[in-house]
């Protein structure tokens, strides 16, 4: 047998190894997902020096090998899949002018993601942020890593054991999220009670609103969705079909993403404090108008991004201040890819999104619109569902590169 | 496609494989030259951590950094160098945690006038250090004109990573290509 031929027997095996019902590539992704999440949701807790930059390096390039291997036992490429590629190259341009390469990571997942069903990269998500998470909250309770107090004005705010307030607070929202998608029309009334009671317990200390309000958002919407079959909200339900066959719905679906950036960044540009308008607003929203347009005419706009030192205010691993300086962090994920990443990596992010929402709607995957149209909303006033791991939706940008077709209905959420 | 079929897909394109990402470098190297340049100048000040009362050298250091931000030091700036539109740029004065070494940041279209203020800034520092916290042998690093400035974009760096987005248009059009003569009569 030539060598040729042998490679072509090996490969062939490799492809069609099924521990159960996952394939050789599926399983490389998720071993590689469910590592490289683990440490970098243990990486934003307060347990010091445990993991240091070097292991995280080795982790990121270990995952990263194990996806490339994954990538060509099941990669497949067309070139719909070509073009995602180029356009997600110069989205990586941005990123790397910008000094922040880490967050390719989440590119590469979501490229590799195309060759795994969804429903398996979110039970993997599940339960790896749910056990690293209640893991890192139990221990500061415990005491065996320090839960901090953080006093922003009036509002004592709770860390949990994590470096900064709005990282458990965004995990928790992030596995209602998951919850939702991976359950939908079997979504049932215990599991919007346990996610109630989980979010309510983490808002209660960290003080957290906007993921909170989010959550409740989306677990109203999980519990109409899967309770217009059962007909025992049959006025919600009723409703809810409504909503979504109206033409409204579709615009909303199509414009969500770019109108939010654009209100948002115009916004940003033209704030003025002698405007009185513009100063309830930018008060409404916690200064993020004042401090984005502080550091749009600091810096200006590039086409392909730009390095830009932002002092926020999370602590270190250790607990302590990470830079002392002025307060200059740009909370809109929206202001902050145009102002940092770039005006083209920007544009690619906003209209990846568009194209992922008029997707699911095209495709009737009414609980995976429901949440777009939330992250839309989100992204106006938050950056951190720029994360990966706070963020599965990052995953679903590849997923019209694969839709499958053998998927069962509810997997494809068909049927409203 | 698999990955083996697009490879050999690609066999038929060497052309194309090999110009479109030379051009694309040229290109970008060309434009990135020509626009205008972002200029960062950095200095270092440091204050010594004395062995009796280390905490408090830190502490110094960590209020060095607030003066620096200040309000005053802006106004200090704008008297001490006139010439200069002070308000153009960004400046930013940081530490890490438990350091006793500041770093002054000073970015902008201009790299004279940006080593000018970062330089009257360090100044200034080193004499609310010296004069106002009494602390003695204040070092201020990097200071005048020969020192390197960060300058963006990078050409280099630019033509770099325009290569990689040739080649994967290049890899695009081949595909493109194959399967139009595949399909064509």
């Amino acid at each position: 047998m030539g060598l040729k031929a042998r490679v072509n027997t090996v490969h062939s095996r490799l492809s069609h190894l099924s521990p159960g019902d996952i394939t050789a590539c599926e399983f490389l992704f998720l071993v590689s997902f469910a590592i490289w999440m683990v440490f970098q949701l243990l990486e934003t807790a307060l347990i010091g020096d445990i993991i240091s930059v070097h292991l995280m390096q080795v982790v990121r390039f270990s995952c990263i090998a194990l996806l490339f291997i994954s990538e060509l036992l099941g990669g497949r490429y067309d070139r719909r899949t070509l073009v995602w590629l180029c356009l997600a190259w110069l989205f990586c341009i941005g990123m790397i002018n910008s000094g922040q390469m880490y967050l390719i990571d989440w590119i590469l997942f979501s490229f590799c993601a195309r060759n795994v069903r969804m429903d398996k990269i979110l039970q993997v998500a599940f339960w790896v942020s749910s056990i690293v998470c209640v893991g890192i909250i139990l221990c500061s309770l415990i005491g065996l890593i320090p839960n901090v107090l953080w006093m922003a004005g009036d509002r004592p705010r709770y860390l949990l054991g994590f470096t900064y307030m709005l990282f458990p607070s965004m995990i928790a929202f992030n596995v209602t999220c998951i919850v939702v998608l991976l359950k939908q029309d079997r979504f049932s009334l215990v599991h919007a009670l346990c996610l109630l009671v989980a979010n309510l317990a983490i808002y209660l200390a960290t003080d957290s609103r906007l993921s909170f309000y989010l959550a409740i958002a989306i677990i109203v919407l999980g519990l109409m969705g899967s309770q217009r079959k059962r007909q025992s909200l049959a006025s919600a339900s009723i409703l809810l079909s409504r909503m979504v066959h109206a033409p409204i719905t579709r615009i909303v679906a199509y414009a969500a993403f770019p109108v939010c950036a654009l209100v948002m960044l115009l916004l940003t540009i033209m704030y003025s404090p002698d405007n009185a308008i513009m100063q309830a607003l930018n008060s409404i929203l916690g200064q993020r108008l004042e401090l984005g347009n502080s550091v749009f005419h600091g810096y200006g706009l590039t086409l392909f991004g730009q390095e830009i030192t932002q002092t926020g205010s999370a602590l270190g691993a250790d607990g302590t201040v990470t830079s002392m300086g002025s307060y200059n962090y740009i909370d809109s994920l929206y202001v902050k890819l145009f102002i940092q990443v770039g005006i083209v990596p920007a544009i690619i992010f906003i209209a990846g999104f568009t194209w992922l929402s008029i997707w699911a709607y095209n495709e009737r995957k009414w609980y995976l619109l429901a949440m777009l149209l939330i992250l839309a909303l989100r992204l106006t006033i938050d950056d951190l569902s720029f994360f990966l791991r706070y963020n599965i939706l990052l995953l679903y940008l590849s997923m019209p590169l694969a839709c499958r077709h053998d998927m069962p209905n509810e997997d494809r959420g068909e049927g409203v | 496609m698999t990955l083996r079929q697009l490879f050999s897909t690609l066999r038929g394109h060497v052309a194309i494989i090999i110009c479109l990402p030379l051009c694309c470098a040229l290109v970008a190297y060309g434009v990135a030259s020509v626009i205008p340049k972002h200029y960062k100048v950095q200095r270092v000040v440091e204050v010594p951590i004395s062995q009796d009362n280390p905490d408090f050298d830190r502490n110094a250091a960590a209020k060095l950094t607030y003066v620096g931000n200040g309000e005053r030091a802006r106004n200090v700036l704008h008297n001490l160098i006139e010439e200069i539109p002070v308000d153009d740029y960004v400046i930013e004065v940081q530490a890490p945690p438990k350091s006793n070494v500041l770093t002054i940041g000073v970015s902008g279209m201009n790299e004279a006038e940006a080593t000018a203020i970062a330089d009257t800034l360090a100044q200034y520092i080193y004499t609310y250090a010296t004069h106002t916290l009494l602390k003695m042998n204040v070092e201020v690093i990097d200071e005048g004109p020969d020192t390197e400035t960060i300058v963006t974009p990078k050409p280099p760096m630019y033509a770099i990573e325009f290569a990689v987005f040739g080649l994967l248009v290049a890899v695009t059009i081949a595909t493109f290509r194959s399967r139009s003569c595949r399909t064509s009569p």
